[in-house]
């Protein structure tokens, strides 16, 4: 199934997702450390450190890592309502987003067996969402996707 | 998660041009001058010339200083944080979504 991001507001963008499960397992998903591990990351990288206190005030830490680069991100829940949404500070070790963000991802069911994700990410600043957003989505910057898949096999 | 936001729109605005990226494809051949890159061009050597001083100034292209023989060189530092930071959201969660799709259709097998 397709993801959409998109402009949320003034400085938030918003993540979209359906998924073919019921809602209260999807929620599961995103607070279980053994469930968190079989999906969550980047196959470039294993993963090395998953701790989740679930709880409001309660902290999350991740951690993956690869020959020469380990990569770690890690926040603190500000609210839970199983299974509709979990509201979560968030921030990356090596960060490019001027700070902490908020992450607020709700489960909304469809029916039975079917769940859009919603995951809305409040960055500092209009400045800093305009920036992340560019990234994949503008014409310019679509090209550079498709020179870098073109240019890096070049470089060995 | 390494390079900078502006580090990364300079690296991308530079790639933006075809004529730029014909040129690093040159250039991640080996080095070359200006004359050398040219020569596969319909393109004038002041015009290669200006897009020469664009991957400079974006870090992609650093130009060696031997007396009249300055030949362009490629540096592929910005062009990988670039991908990089690409992998690391956009891949990151269209990946990482795709791998909750299997699990959650192996944990409703086990129901």
């Amino acid at each position: 199934m397709t993801m959409h991001i998109e402009a949320h507001g003034e400085r938030s963008i918003r993540v979209t997702r359906r998924f073919a499960a019921p809602r209260a397992l999807v929620y599961r998903a995103h607070i279980e450390p053994e469930l968190v591990k079989r999906w969550l990351g980047t196959t470039r990288m294993d993963w090395t450190r998953c701790e989740i206190d679930a709880r409001p005030g309660g902290r999350f830490r991740y951690e993956w890592s690869r020959p020469g680069m380990v990569m770690g991100m890690g926040g603190t829940f500000i609210a839970l309502d199983p299974p509709r949404r979990i509201v979560h500070t968030e921030s990356f070790d090596e960060d490019w987003t001027d700070g902490e963000v908020t992450v607020t991802t709700t489960f909304h069911a469809e029916g039975p067996d079917r769940t859009r994700l919603e995951m809305v990410i409040d960055y500092a600043s209009a400045a800093t969402r305009d920036r992340v957003l560019a990234g994949p989505m503008k014409d310019g910057m679509a090209e550079g996707y498709d020179v870098l898949d073109e240019v890096l096999p070049l470089l060995g | 998660m390494v390079a900078t936001p502006d580090a990364l729109t300079a690296t991308f605005s530079a790639l933006s041009h075809p004529l730029r990226r014909a040129l690093l494809e040159q250039l991640a051949e080996g080095k070359a001058t200006v004359q050398e890159l040219c020569a596969p061009h319909a393109v004038s050597q002041p015009a290669v010339s200006r897009h020469l001083k664009v991957l400079e100034q974006a870090g992609l292209v650093q130009r060696d200083q031997q007396g009249t023989y300055r030949p362009s060189r490629l540096e592929a530092e910005p062009l990988k944080e670039a991908a990089e930071w690409l992998v690391s959201f956009r891949r990151f969660w269209s990946e990482s979504y795709d791998r909750l799709d299997e699990l959650l259709a192996e944990l409703q097998e086990d129901r």
